[in-house]
């Protein structure tokens, strides 16, 4: 993971473990809930059985999320939820996204031509 | 990347995050619940204007409507997939119920453990009932709850009893230390603020804040002054003594009245996303 000192162009901060559309999915989802079960962040990010499961165990073998398996009656439920690590990580990632596009409006300002009203 | 790849990855992230914040619904039910308990409250002050007569009903309408929060917390997390869980509204509610029972239980015998402490024997002795009887009883029901699951998934009753059981002992004394000091609905508000740091629920640990302040100005009587002076100055009312005791009944009806407005504005909120 990319330390917050490392500074440089905004991309560098970029966290390639966290900045894949669906981890990135899981962790925001995960943010704004205590835990949430396999078949909910299946359905709210369109990710197959396996997509959904690769992606899960990569965040859990990072620390990122933890998962239980729990029992609903005789039903299996697969309840993930995030860590600590995994909540500094996503909050690292939006605010290197966000640097990137204030770089990009910065540097897009400075490039337009100044037109002389005289 | 392209800037454009990350501003569509952050609307993503922010659309994923408030729709999982409104599938769990975690803020407009504990608003209108409040809202309606301080409400009927202030029609039990409105006819002599004292608000001891309410203070019964505010903590045990508060308690039991946590209760009810912590059972429509779990069937909304089986129903929806998402969500907090019933342990934290539980824990409070619990924890707000436990010494105001043991303590009308033993108000017969008012023994106090020392002139300093407003805290009443019979809390302690119902705290060691519960150490006695409440840690067994919580593990008998996680075993109860899980008797289907493979060795070695979620068994661990003991160490999750023990947790909930310290969690509720902490609260319970705190809640009924501050009671005689603040009255009950800070009390209430502190109780809604523990749960809305444990569920990081920004929104609605500013409503308790609001809650909380609101209705310790309202303990002391600030609001209901003020309210006063505001009715006098636009000619609207003007008692003789300078002073109505229908005044703090209209105060706590206005708090009320704000939660409930507060909690319709979540729902519809939740509702849109």
């Amino acid at each position: 993971m990319n330390a917050p000192e490392s500074r440089g162009h905004p991309t560098n901060q970029l966290d390639d473990l966290v900045h894949q559309r669906g981890r990135l999915g899981i962790l925001s989802i995960l943010a704004d809930s205590q835990q949430a079960d396999f078949s909910y962040l299946k359905r709210l990010l369109q990710l197959t059985d396996g997509n959904l499961g690769r992606h899960i165990e990569i965040l859990t073998e990072q620390g990122l999320v933890t998962t239980t398996k729990g029992y609903q009656g005789k039903r299996p439920r697969t309840w993930v939820a995030i860590t600590e690590e995994g909540r500094s990580a996503l909050a690292n990632e939006i605010a290197a996204l966000k640097q990137l596009i204030e770089h990009f409006e910065r540097s897009q300002h400075t490039r337009q031509p100044h037109h002389d009203h005289r | 990347m392209q800037p454009t790849d990350a501003r569509t990855l952050l609307d993503d992230t922010q659309r994923l995050r408030r729709r999982a914040r409104a599938d769990r619904q975690a803020t407009s039910l504990p608003l209108l619940i409040l809202g309606a308990v301080t409400l009927l409250g202030a029609g039990l002050v409105l006819p002599t204007g004292d608000t001891d007569t309410a203070d019964p009903l505010w903590v045990i309408g508060a308690g039991l409507g946590f209760l009810a929060l912590a059972w429509w917390s779990a069937r909304q997390q089986t129903r929806t997939g998402i969500g907090s869980g019933r342990g934290s509204w539980l824990a409070v509610g619990l924890a707000l119920l436990l010494p105001t029972l043991t303590s009308l239980a033993w108000r017969p015998i008012p023994i106090r453990l020392s002139p300093s402490l407003p805290l009443p024997a019979g809390v302690l002795v119902g705290y060691l009932l519960l150490l006695t009887a409440g840690l067994p009883l919580l593990a008998a029901v996680g075993w109860w709850r899980h008797r289907g699951a493979p060795v070695g998934q979620d068994r661990d009753y003991w160490r999750t009893a023990g947790a909930m059981l310290l969690g509720l002992l902490v609260q319970s004394l705190l809640l009924a230390t501050l009671t005689p000091l603040f009255g009950p609905l800070p009390v209430v508000a502190f109780g809604v603020l523990l749960v809305a740091a444990w569920q990081r629920n920004p929104v609605l640990a500013a409503w308790a804040v609001a809650f909380g302040t609101l209705t310790t100005l309202e303990h002391f009587l600030i609001l209901s002054n003020r309210l006063m002076d505001l009715t006098s100055a636009l000619g609207l009312f003007h008692a003789k003594s300078g002073y109505s005791p229908q005044a703090p009944a209209l105060a706590y009806a206005l708090i009320g009245l704000l939660l409930l407005a507060g909690g319709l504005l979540a729902r519809r909120t939740e509702r849109a996303a």
